[in-house]
């Protein structure tokens, strides 16, 4: 019981820290709004170690909402989709960050328990990539609205969004694939048709084929694209985040 | 002539396939709040195969089971229209080699056109799945009891269940973490032993032998002691079919992301 | 080019509304019942589909079922040809003279067909334990053999019952019965009945033994029974909160939202408190949400029963200190159903009746509950 109280006080810090840094951000004080994004990470990361600590090598269902923040917020940095050169540079990343990890803890879907064919890589492998996939579809609508809201003209932004919709598009089709490997393995077939998200995941690799297609249409200009990537952003977070979530649950330390 | 050309360019048309994409992608949000609420009417397609599943559970609830016709009507135009247009430019890809100062450049700029064949592959993976693959179902095996599917005769010589004794695992207290069925295979005179377990198939004569349950679940006395098996056993042509498409369309995106890193470069 | 991105705008806008269309089509709940017979329920010949069972009529009298494992068994009338690509452990002669039924409500669903005294020829619940009049006295009669628990028959009792039919959860006997001869239908299903599979349940039977009509009446009577629950709950003024389920050890189980009474609850205007909750009968789920739906929860219904510890709230929550942290059980309204509750899926319509008096008995005043019995706060003296 006390893991469990850890993970869940410690994804609420994560979710304060990511709230008070976008906060921070809004107001300016730029450098402390990045030392408690990083603590936000930091607390998450703990989270999620703890989550697996527990469940490792299964996993229960419905873990991503609780994954996806911090793996966006890393990416993020990582790839300079979040920086410093000005208050757009990071405010959309903030914000994205901070609308999962509360939705996440106020919309909960974990009291599943781990069942055992999720013992295996390609299990893991179809939910992890799935993550990361969702991530960069989501920072590519950041970096969209960056194109746009900006008004930067620099053809680099356009390349970095495109680049990035991408290897978002290679983690999504791997993670299916992923997918596809476990549920013959454990079911004998590579689509089991009781599932509804295999029907949205499907969706959303269409979605993003079509905007890999763009550029031989008449949308292949800069703000069209831009556009339509942050409209598959939005996507992405109707029909694959939200539905991964639960009911309201209001924080017991609230009611 | 000219009108075959003109179909040729219809069929292969890049706003038709951007038409098919939004098709498939309303027609999938669709079925997804078919499949919420209406989960037991698609089930049956698992083991039944679509023609006999169209003519039962598709045929008995059309407004509910519409889109998965629809959605088999956009994934074969979009196979045709993904097969032409990708010919097209292989071709064109083909005429302009000589354009290229690399052969490395030349081939990487192919990766796409891997990935569409590729797709193409996977359709047909799943047309001959669904059409023509068996499902034996409700299959039980008892330790030391042996069943009989087509030709194979299939024996579980032993069954160990292990229960989780630590305290890391939440939930897991007393309960079944790990499950090894040894199976010994006969179909005429080919002779198997092999040990099935969760994730983990056993091929056999054009069979797979999938694990699907398991009792007693529970280290404690539970509601069922004695010990056994089931089994989902699949005679699937189609496998073959999709698997390989979805490795070359993975080798496609290698192909791809390595042509534009070096673009980058 | 521009008239031809135009055109396609046009097609797809019309291929979006027809989408649309379809999909509001579609989208009705298995909850939205009505009396009103559709062409479904009166047409005997065609395909029907009863949750993740199904009911193919074939013509000629012969008929293809799916059972709850989704194993598929053809009802041969006798006399007449097993038609090919059956193999001997699908067929079924009907109607069926003998059978063995684990299940009590598989049992109550034969009486509400009628045939329960004719047919039925094994059971794995002891005498002393049965309140179906039929069978105890086929048990008295020794026309009704008592086979053992369910974990574990005897095999040689069930020889002795010659049985034609095995209506059972148990799919470990399916091997013993391929060697015996005998015909199993799995009767659960992975994922739990919903209210409209629980109704129409007795119509994935009634082939078996010819007796269409019978199940079409039961299906009506209860049918009817929803409707006027519908139409009395309506203007009821509050939405209490319900939850079904209990707490075993460390073990929380409960209804999920699509099980029959996640339905009912939903439909007789009150709120499941595990009605996101997707899967099987008793799923587990973790205690954290058990507690949290419990915490303003109004009523809750273990699935406990007199004799296995539901006396009181105070027993219960000696049975499990975890319980007492449930609202139902500090304030609320505890129901635990009665030894005859699981006997008389005969009587689901009075079944159904008695849950919607349960939830909102500013409705049916003067009441008096016949499956289900409040629980006092202590276990009575003396």
């Amino acid at each position: 019981m006390t893991i469990q109280l850890s993970i869940h006080y410690s994804f609420l810090a994560a979710a304060i820290f990511y709230m008070v840094s976008l906060v921070g951000a809004a107001g300016k004080k730029k450098t402390w709004a990045w030392y408690l994004f990083f603590a936000g990470l930091l607390c998450n990361a703990i989270s999620l170690g703890l989550r697996y600590w527990i469940t490792f090598p299964l996993l229960p269902l419905y873990q991503g909402a609780f994954f996806l923040p911090f793996v966006v917020g890393v990416i993020g940095i990582r790839f300079g989709i979040f920086h410093s050169n000005a208050l757009v540079g990071i405010l959309p990343g903030f914000f994205i960050v901070t609308v999962l990890a509360w939705s996440a803890y106020l919309f909960p879907n974990d009291f599943y328990l781990p069942f055992l064919q999720f013992k295996t890589l390609f299990a893991h492998g179809f939910f992890l990539l799935g993550v990361v996939g969702k991530s960069m579809f989501l920072l590519a609508g950041v970096k969209a609205v960056q194109v746009l809201f900006v008004q930067d003209r620099e053809a680099g932004q356009a390349k970095s969004m495109g680049q990035i919709v991408s290897w978002g598009f290679v983690f999504w089709t791997l993670s299916v694939f992923a997918g596809a490997a476990w549920s013959w393995l454990g079911w004998g077939s590579p689509v089991i048709w009781d599932d509804p998200l295999m029907a949205t995941t499907m969706a959303t690799w269409f979605v993003y084929s079509l905007l890999l297609h763009l550029h031989l249409t008449l949308f292949a200009g800069q703000r069209p694209r831009a556009w339509c990537i942050l409209a598959g952003a939005v996507w992405v977070f109707c029909f694959n985040c939200l539905t991964e979530l639960g009911p309201f649950r209001l924080p017991g330390w609230l009611s | 002539m000219i009108l075959l050309q003109n179909i040729w360019y219809w069929a292969g048309n890049i706003y038709v396939t951007m038409a098919i994409f939004c098709f498939m992608i309303l027609d999938l949000l669709n079925g997804y709040v078919m499949l919420k609420y209406h989960a037991h009417l698609f089930d049956p397609i698992n083991d039944m195969g679509f023609i006999k599943w169209a003519l039962t559970f598709g045929k008995e609830s059309p407004g509910r089971t519409a889109w998965l016709f629809i959605l088999v009507v956009c994934l074969a135009l979009l196979g045709v229209n993904t097969f032409v247009c990708t010919t097209d430019r292989v071709i064109k890809l083909w005429q302009n080699r000589h354009r290229f100062k690399r052969i490395s450049r030349f081939i990487l700029r192919f990766g796409p056109h891997v990935m569409h064949y590729s797709m193409l592959i996977m359709f047909l993976g799943y047309l001959v799945s669904y059409l023509f693959s068996g499902t034996y179902l409700g299959k039980v095996l008892l330790p030391g009891k042996t069943i009989q599917v087509s030709d194979v005769w299939i024996t579980l010589e032993n069954l160990t269940i292990d229960y989780y004794t630590g305290n890391r695992l939440v939930g897991m207290e007393k309960r079944a973490i790990d499950v090894k069925a040894r199976l010994y295979l006969k179909s005429g005179n080919k002779l198997k032993t092999a040990i099935l377990s969760f994730n983990k198939p056993v091929l056999f004569s054009g069979l797979s032998i999938h694990l699907k349950n398991f009792a007693p679940k529970t280290g404690s006395s539970g509601m069922n002691r004695r010990k056994y098996i089931t089994l989902i056993i699949k005679q699937d042509p189609g496998v073959r079919f999709y698997f390989t498409g979805m490795i070359f369309f993975t080798l496609g995106l290698f192909m791809y992301s390595l042509e534009k890193t070096e673009e980058i470069r | 080019m521009k008239s031809f991105i135009e055109i396609w705008i046009q097609i797809l806008v019309c291929l979006v509304i027809s989408l649309v269309m379809a999909g509001f089509m579609g989208c009705s709940n298995d909850n939205q019942f009505t009396a009103k017979k559709t062409a479904k329920d009166t047409e005997d010949l065609s395909f029907m589909s009863i949750g993740s069972f199904a009911v193919n009529p074939l013509g000629d009298g012969y008929t293809e079922v799916r059972d709850g494992a989704g194993r598929t068994l053809i009802l041969v009338p006798r006399g007449k040809d097993v038609p090919d690509g059956y193999e001997a452990s699908q067929v079924v002669r009907i109607p069926v003279q003998r059978v063995v039924a684990y299940g009590s409500f598989d049992i109550a669903i034969l009486k509400a067909l009628g045939v329960v005294q004719e047919v039925l020829t094994g059971v794995v619940t002891k005498k002393e334990d049965w309140y179906v009049p039929e069978v105890i006295k086929g048990m008295e009669e020794n026309r009704i053999l008592f086979l053992g628990g369910y974990s574990a028959i005897d095999f040689e009792q069930m020889r002795k019952a010659e049985p034609e039919l095995v209506l059972t959860w148990d799919m470990s006997i399916l091997p013993m019965m391929d060697e015996m001869g005998v015909t199993t239908a799995i009767t659960t299903t992975p994922v739990a009945m919903c209210l409209n599979a629980r109704m129409k349940f007795v119509r994935f039977l009634a082939p078996f033994f010819q007796k269409e009509k019978q199940a079409k009446q039961y299906f009506e009577k209860v049918s009817k029974s929803l409707d006027t629950i519908r139409e009395v709950t309506r203007d009821a003024k509050q939405q209490p909160k319900v939850m079904w389920g209990d707490i075993y050890e460390k073990r929380v189980l409960v209804e999920p939202g699509n099980a029959w009474v996640g339905e009912l609850v939903e439909l007789a205007l009150s709120d499941y408190q595990f009605k996101d909750v997707f899967g099987k009968s008793c799923i587990e789920i973790s205690l954290e949400r058990f507690l949290y739906s419990g915490q303003d929860a109004d009523i809750f219904f273990t699935y406990r029963s007199p004799d296995s510890g539901a006396t009181s709230k105070a027993a219960l929550a000696r049975a499990n200190p975890l319980l007492a942290r449930v609202k139902p059980l500090k304030d609320g309204r505890v129901y635990s159903p009665l030894p005859h509750y699981s006997q008389s899926g005969d009587k689901l319509d009075e079944i159904l009746t008695d849950i919607a008096a349960i939830l909102h008995p500013e409705c049916y005043p003067g009441h008096k509950l016949k499956y289900f019995r409040q629980l006092p706060d202590t276990d009575p003296k003396g």
